[in-house]
């Protein structure tokens, strides 16, 4: 497989018009302009974020000028891609350039901002917010309403009643225009902004008579299709701290392992085949998961700290000892009423969430557990309270 | 009943179809209080018809009443153009003809309305410089299903034909100008009814009182349509050479010459003389609007020559 093969296949969702297409244009020996647009409504990139980032990495690699686009305009008007209600929180603009500069650093870790060929930055809100109503106007019409209610997502609020703002017909169509705006070749983007991205390859083809190239990446999911990365409170940051990033793909489900193996590193896919042979004969799938954890740890910091962290995770985990670096909680009290401790400590979130874990025996001091019938506990300095099996806490007095 | 009661019966009257928001708008009318009444026209050509002068008439009953006439000229709706009753999507005009379209307007509202005391706004003062977050807040205020109350839209959904995104701004930019006038009454056609209640909305989202609105008659159409426009050609133009205004008025149907009284005159028609010499009183009175007195003595004799058989009828 060569480069432009692995740059057309290997975690490509769908390419439009087609691959042969865009295959043809690339053995020409043509440099593509394209770019992926992100809205900076959130401040932590998850891995999920790294199928496409790798992408574009590739395409820089081949030579193609690439664009980091923040969305500081049109995430004005909130992208409802996989929303089910009407957006609520509006975020200033200020607070989306900051948010995207955070980005570019956290992408930094895939792409490369600096050197030869280095990846754009650009903010939509330099063309976007110059646009009069004659030009909003005359976006607007090229585009029917029946096109837009094309889309599956407003199929969905439809059906289920939920009322649309109009407002939220105006994202695709400023998405779309950021393609004519920069005049790019192609746009890349997870296959749920294809919508979006093909209102874009419309507009370019209306406006500038050109092709406008649009590539898909799949969602990064499990086997079962649930998202991976950005679970509610549980988002695998690619800035994460190297320990808790090894322990986050740790505790993802097993049938997550092939698919992260494929999008998320260059491990070959006979390698990949392999391993689901092997799980499905019944080899541990711990062991893969070890290796794809060391892999992305390694592919986000650097080798030793992979090493590091899974040395961390192997003796904290595995050999059920006591981790030699953990948090330290520092209080002057010395007797403690077991739930109220767990909530100032913050190893449970509530009153009620300690109280459970208390009771389902998962609290131990020193290595005994703490039983429900104990009111009162007496700390002293450097003991180990454990939470289930990985929350540790050091105390001192 | 006193003067000015009898007049403000007039105004809620005379020529009126429907008056949306009554109460409120009967209210404000005996406060006292000076009132922001809009009419906007759009000039998606040079000039306008008589069908025009109708709610230009109505605004300057209002004027006489002490109230303020805030006449828009809507150079950005008139790019999109009214869908309202339309099976197809019109091409857009640009800005630069509309503009050009709109010269005239001005001197040929004067006629109607005292237009001294008249604020006259063209729309681009404010959609010239909207920003694209003011834009997305103003489409905000409503959601797709309260558009597509529209029956031009259902219409249009109905029988799968293209409904211009754009299209669905017209409403929008309508309902901004009564907030950016701060309208307390508006002025339009029966069609125009969805627009209003949309607008009305679209004020309370920006925190102001509803306008009322006075919806007036249709002006028939010289065919005796019910409407007089431009785009079925049954229109006289205010622009046109007299003597072929007066031509047309004297071929209207003979029962529309009541509702021509009542929506261009000021006078009321006398039931006992000939239909043609009542549509010779009408044509003189429209003539003479539009290009004097003088013109309309001379284009009256010159009519009658012309059809001598006419002048022996009467």
């Amino acid at each position: 497989m060569d480069a432009i093969e692995h740059l057309l296949t290997r975690g490509v969702d769908k390419i439009y018009p087609n691959r042969e297409a865009l295959e043809k244009v690339l053995r020409s020996g043509k440099k593509l302009k394209l770019y992926q647009g992100f809205d900076p409504t959130g401040t932590q990139l998850h891995i999920g974020h790294a199928v496409g980032f790798r992408k574009l990495r590739q395409w820089q690699d081949l030579g193609h000028e690439v664009i980091f686009l923040i969305g500081d305009g049109t995430g004005q008007a909130g992208d409802p891609s996989g929303k089910k209600t009407a957006r609520e929180k509006f975020f200033t603009r200020e607070e989306l350039r900051q948010n995207g500069k955070d980005y570019v650093m956290q992408s930094g870790k895939i792409m490369r901002f600096d050197g030869p060929n280095p990846v754009k930055i650009l903010y939509n809100s330099d063309w976007l917010n110059k646009l009069g109503l004659v030009e909003i106007l005359d976006i607007a019409g090229h585009f029917t309403l029946q096109q837009m209610l094309e889309r599956d997502l407003y199929q969905e609020r439809l059906k289920s009643g939920v009322d649309l703002s109009l407002r939220e017909f105006m994202y695709p169509l400023l998405q779309g225009y950021d393609s004519v705006a920069m005049e790019v070749d192609l746009e890349l983007g997870g296959s749920d902004q294809t919508f979006n991205m093909l209102a874009g390859r419309k507009l370019v083809s209306q406006m500038l008579h050109k092709e406008k190239f649009v590539m898909t990446v799949p969602l990064l999911t499990d086997a079962k299709g649930t998202k991976i990365g950005k679970t509610e409170g549980n988002v695998i940051g690619l800035t994460d701290e190297p320990n808790d990033f090894f322990g986050k793909i740790m505790s993802l489900g097993d049938d997550a392992i092939v698919n992260c193996f494929t999008l998320l590193t260059d491990t070959p896919i006979e390698e990949t085949n392999t391993m689901k042979k092997k799980m499905a004969e019944g080899k541990n799938p711990m062991v893969f998961k070890k290796l794809l954890a060391f892999e992305l740890t390694k592919q986000f910091n650097s080798t030793s700290v992979a090493k590091n962290a899974q040395a961390s995770f192997e003796q904290t985990f595995q050999d059920r000892k006591t981790p030699t670096d953990i948090a330290e909680f520092t209080t002057k009290q010395t007797d403690w009423d077991p739930v109220e401790l767990l909530v100032a400590t913050k190893l449970a979130a509530s009153k009620s969430d300690a109280k459970r874990l208390v009771e389902q025996n998962a609290v131990e001091l020193n290595g005994q557990v703490v039983s429900h019938q104990l009111s009162a506990i007496s700390l002293k300095n450097n003991d180990i309270i454990k939470v289930g099996k990985k929350k540790f806490l050091k105390i001192h007095v | 009943m006193n003067r000015q009661t009898e007049r403000i019966n007039q105004v809620l009257t005379r020529g009126v179809h429907e008056i949306i928001g009554k109460h409120t708008f009967v209210a404000m009318l005996h406060a006292g209080k000076p009132l922001r009444i809009k009419y906007g026209i759009d000039p998606t050509a040079t000039s306008f018809h008589l069908g025009h002068t109708v709610p230009l008439r109505k605004l300057k009953e209002f004027q006489e009443l002490g109230h303020i006439a805030v006449f828009i000229i809507g150079d950005y709706t008139a790019q999109i153009g009214d869908p309202v009753g339309k099976s197809e999507t019109r091409t857009m005009l640009t800005l630069k003809q509309t503009q050009d379209n709109a010269k005239e307007f001005t001197h040929l509202a004067a006629k109607f309305i005292d237009i001294g005391k008249a604020e006259v706004h063209f729309q681009s003062s404010w959609y010239n410089t909207i920003t694209l977050e003011q834009t997305i807040r103003l489409m905000a205020t409503v959601t797709k299903e309260q558009l597509m109350r529209h029956e031009t839209f259902r219409m249009r959904e109905r029988e799968g034909k293209p409904l211009g995104f754009h299209e669905m701004f017209y409403t929008l930019l309508m309902a901004f100008d009564s907030v950016a006038v701060k309208a307390d009454i508006e002025l339009g056609g029966p069609d125009q009814k969805f627009n209003f209640l949309v607008t009305r909305q679209v004020m309370e989202r920006y925190g102001l009182n509803p306008e009322a609105a006075l919806l007036l008659d249709y002006l028939p159409g010289t065919d005796g349509a019910e409407k007089m426009s431009k785009s079925a050609n049954n229109f006289v133009g205010l622009d046109e050479d007299p003597l072929v205004q007066f031509e047309k008025i004297m071929k209207i149907r003979d029962d529309d010459i009541a509702t021509f009284f009542d929506l261009v005159t000021n006078v009321a028609i006398d039931h006992d003389v000939h239909p043609i010499i009542a549509k010779r009183q009408l044509a003189t009175q429209i003539v003479s609007d539009c290009h004097g007195i003088q013109t309309a003595q001379t284009v009256d004799q010159q009519f009658f020559t012309n059809h001598p058989q006419l002048k022996n009828m009467i």
